[in-house]
């Protein structure tokens, strides 16, 4: 069996979760990130291993680790399907507000809403993705490099230059060497990626 | 499930299951393992040979890599038969240009060069690669700390 999350499996599980959070009288938001943000946000992604989220302004409730565990039961996921491991990577610059756009309420066919979702903007995800630059990864390269040129054509960048500006503008840190990533970028800039990709905002 | 083994990991890539998902999911586990005994064990039996010469390579560098950058032991004894050797150089890239080869033959790991593979200095990275706590030198290097 493989574990892999589609986007509509995705989209079943944040309505349990909304309506859990229903059921608890609780509004909870969360930020979406990694393959996840793009099942949800563009028209390139269509699965994922897990889905990496930060659950905003509170710590989690107890409420939603039994409704993760019921899903993993139910779909015989891994148990940590939903994970805030992600947290350790992402750049203290990025806000709520600036660098997230709201992809979705959930449940989707009810009134009452217990879950905002959230996604990086195209911008932020990108600058996540060059920060780790796994193009050359023997598990990963292939889906990292379509990912990076896709996010890219998104935003209609010229240039790896152009990228690595973003880069530097959420992890100053990680610009002050850049020649990695210059590398690599310019190595992989003209390769074919997908077709007309998007994604929303 | 997950493949909780490299040899099931072979076993999921000879029914045709993508490279990058079956390794992600083995690498989650791995990372998640809760001591270095049980990781070392995800690594120890061996792979069945199979029709793809560069996977049955490759599965022997990455045993060979986790071994001995996270458990701190030595590569368990089959990652080194000859079947697990490439008899020709291996990039693990898509660009064909002679500086990237070039790149990757200078900074590969040297277990995955055993092999006759070349990547990425720090290959396989997940989001818990760098906080696995059984790991006495896990390869953290720069992004050790919370880069901003």
């Amino acid at each position: 069996m493989n574990d892999k999350i589609d986007r509509e499996q995705l989209l079943e599980a944040l309505d349990k979760v909304g309506a859990a959070a229903v059921d608890n009288r609780e509004t909870l938001e969360m930020a979406v990130y990694g393959g996840s943000a793009l099942m949800l946000a563009s028209n390139f992604r269509y699965s994922s291993e897990d889905v990496d989220i930060v659950v905003l302004d509170k710590p989690w409730p107890a409420w939603l680790e039994r409704v993760v565990a019921d899903i993993a039961a139910e779909k015989n996921w891994a148990k940590d399907w939903l994970n805030d491991a992600v947290t350790f990577h992402l750049s203290l610059l990025a806000t709520t507000r600036e660098d997230h756009l709201e992809a979705g309420t959930f449940p989707r066919c009810q009134e009452e809403v217990g879950l905002k979702v959230y996604v990086p903007t195209a911008a932020y995800l990108l600058a996540l993705k060059l920060k780790a630059i796994r193009v050359n990864d023997p598990a990963k390269g292939d889906q990292e490099t379509a990912d990076i040129l896709n996010l890219a054509r998104v935003l209609n960048l010229r240039s790896p230059e152009e990228a690595l500006a973003i880069l530097a503008k959420y992890f100053p840190k990680t610009a002050l060497n850049l020649e990695k990533h210059r590398f690599l970028l310019k190595h992989i800039w003209n390769k074919e990626a997908g077709d007309a990709p998007s994604y929303i905002g | 499930m997950r493949p909780a083994t490299l040899a099931e990991v072979a076993e999921r890539l000879r029914r045709g299951e993508t490279n990058a998902a079956t390794l992600a999911e083995f690498l989650d586990d791995f990372y998640s393992a809760k001591d270095r005994d049980e990781a070392f064990a995800m690594l120890a039996e061996e792979p069945a040979i199979g029709e793809n010469a560069i996977h049955d390579a490759l599965l022997a560098a990455i045993a060979d890599y986790l071994a001995v950058q996270y458990v701190g032991r030595g590569a368990p004894r089959w990652t080194s038969h000859t079947d697990r050797i490439l008899a020709e150089p291996h990039f693990t890239t898509s660009s064909d240009a002679p500086e990237m080869k070039a790149w990757l033959a200078h900074n590969s790991p040297a277990e995955f060069k055993r092999h006759n593979i070349f990547t990425e200095p720090r290959p396989l990275r997940r989001k818990l690669s760098e906080r696995v706590a059984w790991a006495p030198r896990a390869p953290t290097r720069e992004t050790a700390s919370r880069a901003v």
